[in-house]
């Protein structure tokens, strides 16, 4: 979600709330800018105006790489294996249904028609005057036109439609240009600092060249804001503001910002690990998951079942038993969502083990504390294969997604259908169908139809 | 591969098991991870992500199994696993089913063990025989799953087919052994293996399991009381690493007497390597038998057995000398002592002395004096044995090494530790 500013604020007391919401501002826009960025930006606010300009190589110029629109994959497979008719009645949200603006792509990434989002940036962003062509052309950066960039980039990489974000992306750069700063447009937001780029945006920027085979990038990258983070977070140790200024903050104010930005931290530790686990590196994965054990004490339970899972992907069975029975001494017996996780893990280690019956058991018991565990269902049907019961297996999955299609139709666990279906007969297809007709019926154009498995 | 199934009542599919992974997602948070509302925008029950990791929704390996997507790759000593499927197809009942399974190697023709060995009476429509069958592959190259299918159809006709899957069994580790010889008879065995499968491998365990005239212990742990590997808190090996195993083997005291079984080739003893992968995938590998050439010591082999570390200057200190007789034949030996070789050192003890003779495989211990003559670090050369049988003289120079120190001095107190340098 975003992060937005607007606090709460009674009619009488707008003053302090404004304040209070520049200070947040402040907070959460804050940035480290390059030394080449700071010091056009101190040219721009020192010299008369008009008298400088930044050099159009220093800026950013970003626009649309493609515009053609999206579609609606599952209405191609309805057409293709079910019906025309069926195909020309399927309706789902499109870009011409809702506000254009930021509210209407929220709306529309509510009902999972990522799709249609994608075509809706398309059409803000050109709107912006960056549209198709516009790259490399001026155009004026806005909070909100940056937004929306973040969102396409996002939705872009939800989709798996990495290369088209990359290049999209490109035009952005490091993210460093003085034009991505507050200060740029003085006029329009007086007395404003720090950079306009949102911080996700820069995080999920980091994160996509690994998704391209470039993971060494992403983690160049990533360092670089962890990097940055620290940096602010040792200004404000050090009690200057967060971009080394000498400007006087309270110290509630100090202590707000400290939290944001320790939470950015940890979030960029999280990316970091995942970068790892992407390459198989388990070594620097569990390396960061250990240090987020000292960072992200809240999440500390989580952390350690986090760190066995990493240990069983990797084989070491020994090591993930260590982290699982911390966990399982750690919980309360009375806290149902935690035991449930606690039987999940044993099951992963019964797994390691080659004992599927036992893991099978496992995954049953977290049912009983949790008895709409999703993933306990999923597990155990998994279990029931590698026990030789395809039947069980089938069952269970089917179960799922007749009892609650809205809620169960997800990637993972129609893939462990389709697979299974695959194995069953030969009439696979026809079973197929059936869960297309309920992917039609119930979801949204960002559907990954890959997972049904039909081309 | 097909068949002509389409005849059939009955369908066979395979499916290879490896363990099943954890699903990873993308972890994007301007995202909505659920759906709220409905193509009508009604709103919806919440329905969570499955992919994303319960208590951690920034971290991508989620709690979520996924089956395996394709056949992958398969290495010399991990376990085939795989999934038969026989399903009636047909609004018929099939009889006497019998299903058959068997691996093709280059070299020979394995049954796999199957739970369903004996015919199935009957088989109703809609209704299917499940098998999962296992091996542990112990050869490498071509591998061949040949499923063999009889049964009687509804009009008492005796059908039959089969279908072949085929697959490589790829070499996982790249093992290379060097030896060491020590002077005591122990000898060093370093090991590298190298990991040549494209994923990283967790090695669990490379064991040295010694033959019967060795005993060996391992020196890549950490000297702590659970003996920890040196490989660090995360052990795993990625593609192409090679890591170094390091053991002593002692040669156990009836060997030692045994002159035959220090000479020429010997068995060391193999290494058994176990390691694992995805979900603890298991592989396991042992070595042939490794074999060490002993080091040669030519006719006459000489160990110093005792010799101060240090010793004052101009004092006289005594070394003594084992020499063995390595050789074939009986020798009749003497001792001279050359004080032209060695600096800083003087014999001083008989020169010429007669040792007498020496059988093959005897020894006798020399006792022998010298005064240093020069303080630091001094080496002792200059031994000449002759075999008067056959007029041959064996020099040996560079016996030991002794420190020589000025008496009475506190900073030459505590000299360095000296070792025997190899004869």
């Amino acid at each position: 979600m975003f992060l937005r500013s607007d606090s709460a604020h009674s009619e009488s007391d707008v003053f302090s709330a404004s304040l209070k919401a520049s200070e947040a501002d402040r907070q959460r826009d804050a940035w480290i800018p390059s030394e080449p960025t700071r010091l056009a930006l101190v040219n721009l606010l020192t010299s008369a105006q008009g008298s400088y300009t930044v050099p159009h190589d220093q800026l950013t110029l970003p626009g649309l790489i493609n515009d053609d629109p999206q579609g609606d994959p599952v209405k191609d497979l309805v057409q293709k294996f079910i019906s025309e008719h069926e195909a020309s009645n399927r309706k789902t949200l499109s870009a011409a249904d809702v506000s254009h603006d930021e509210d209407g792509i929220q709306q529309l990434m509510n009902a999972e028609c990522w799709r249609a989002a994608i075509d809706l940036t398309g059409v803000i962003l050109t709107q912006c005057g960056q549209g198709m062509g516009q790259v490399g052309q001026p155009s004026v950066h806005s909070p909100c036109s940056l937004r929306v960039w973040m969102l396409r980039i996002s939705l872009l990489i939800k989709l798996q439609l990495f290369s088209l974000a990359e290049s999209e992306c490109q035009a952005f750069g490091s993210m460093d240009t003085p034009d991505l700063y507050f200060e740029y447009y003085f006029d329009q937001f007086p007395g404003k600092r720090g950079s306009m780029v949102p911080f996700e945006f820069r995080v999920i920027c980091a994160e996509l060249p690994q998704y391209l085979g470039k993971s060494q990038e992403s983690l160049d990258r990533l360092y670089y804001l962890y990097a940055i983070a620290g940096k602010i977070l040792e200004n404000l140790r050090q009690g200057l503001a967060e971009d080394g200024s000498m400007l006087q903050l309270s110290d509630s104010n100090r202590a707000a910002s400290t939290q944001l930005w320790t939470s950015r931290e940890i979030r960029l530790l999280y990316a970091i690990s995942n970068c790892a686990l992407n390459i198989k590196d388990y070594q620097t994965a569990i390396e960061v998951l250990e240090d987020l054990l000292v960072k992200d004490v809240s999440h500390k339970v989580h952390l350690w079942s986090g760190i066995a899972r990493t240990y069983l992907q990797m084989g070491d069975l020994k090591s993930g038993m260590h982290y699982i029975d911390l966990f399982s001494a750690e919980i309360d017996p009375e806290d149902v969502k935690l035991c449930c996780i606690n039987q999940i893990n044993r099951g992963f280690l019964a797994i390691g083990q080659n004992n599927f019956p036992e893991a099978q058991k496992c995954f049953q018991n977290a049912l009983e504390y949790e008895p709409n565990n999703v993933i306990a269902v999923n597990n155990m049907a998994v279990c029931y294969l590698y026990m030789g019961k395809l039947k069980e297996a089938l069952y269970s999955l089917e179960g799922l997604v007749q009892e609650s299609p809205h809620l169960h139709l997800q990637e993972g666990l129609l893939f462990n259908l389709s697979t299974l279906y695959e194995l069953q007969s030969s009439r696979a297809m026809n079973k197929k169908q059936t869960l297309l007709n309920l992917v039609n019926k119930h979801k949204g154009n960002g559907f990954n139809v890959a997972c049904l498995k039909m081309t | 591969m097909e068949s002509k199934e389409k005849e059939h009542l009955l369908v066979l599919k395979v499916m290879r098991l490896t363990k099943p992974a954890l699903m990873i997602s993308k972890p994007l948070s301007c995202i909505p991870t659920h759906r709220t509302v409905d193509d009508h925008g009604q709103p919806v029950k919440v329905a969570t992500d499955l992919a994303i990791a319960e208590g951690l929704e920034h971290f991508a390996l989620s709690q979520l199994l996924t089956l395996p997507q394709n056949f992958g790759n398969i290495f010399l000593g991990e376990t085939f696993s795989s999934y038969i499927s026989v399903h009636n197809n047909s609004s018929h009942v099939c009889r006497d089913i019998q299903i058959k399974a068997d691996l093709q190697t280059s070299s020979q023709r394995l049954t796999l063990s199957s739970s369903h060995a004996n015919p199935v009476q009957q088989l109703t429509p809609s209704e299917s025989i499940d098998d999962v069958i296992q091996h542990e592959v112990k050869e490498l190259g071509t591998h061949i799953l040949v499923c063999a299918v009889t049964y009687v159809s509804n009009t008492g006709e005796k059908m039959y087919f089969r279908k072949f899957f085929k697959f490589q069994v790829l070499k996982p580790l790249d093992v290379k052994t060097k030896f060491y010889n020590a002077e005591s008879d122990e000898v060093y065995l370093e090991a590298q293996i190298q990991n040549i499968t494209p994923g990283p491998i967790f090695l669990e365990k490379v064991l040295l399991d010694p033959s019967s005239h060795y005993s060996g212990i391992q020196l890549h742990t950490q000297e702590d009381p659970v003996n920890r590997p040196v490989f660090g808190k995360v052990n795993c090996v990625s593609p192409l690493d090679v890591r170094q195993y390091l053991y002593c083997l002692t040669p156990k005291p009836e060997v030692l007497a045994d002159p035959k079984f220090m000479k020429g080739v010997t068995n060391i003893g193999k290494l058994d390597i176990v390691w694992k992968t995805n979900m603890a995938e298991k592989g396991r590998l042992q070595t042939s038998a490794l074999q060490r050439v002993l080091p040669g010591y030519g006719d006459i082999r000489l160990m110093v057995e005792k010799i101060s570390e240090s010793v004052p200057v101009e004092t006289k200190f005594n070394i003594e000398i084992r020499v063995t007789n390595c050789s074939e034949r009986t020798m009749d030996l003497s001792v001279h002592l050359d004080n032209n070789i060695q600096i800083g050192l003087l014999w001083s003890c008989c020169s010429g002395i007669q040792i007498g003779r020496l059988t093959s495989g005897s020894s006798t211990l020399l006792k022998l004096a010298l005064i240093p003559t020069a303080c630091g670090l001094q080496t002792i050369s200059g031994l000449r044995l002759t075999d008067t049988f056959l007029k041959r003289t064996y020099e040996h120079d560079e016996v030991a090494q002794v420190y020589v120190y000025v008496p009475f001095s506190d900073e030459c107190s505590s000299p360095p530790v000296i070792s025997p340098l190899e004869a």
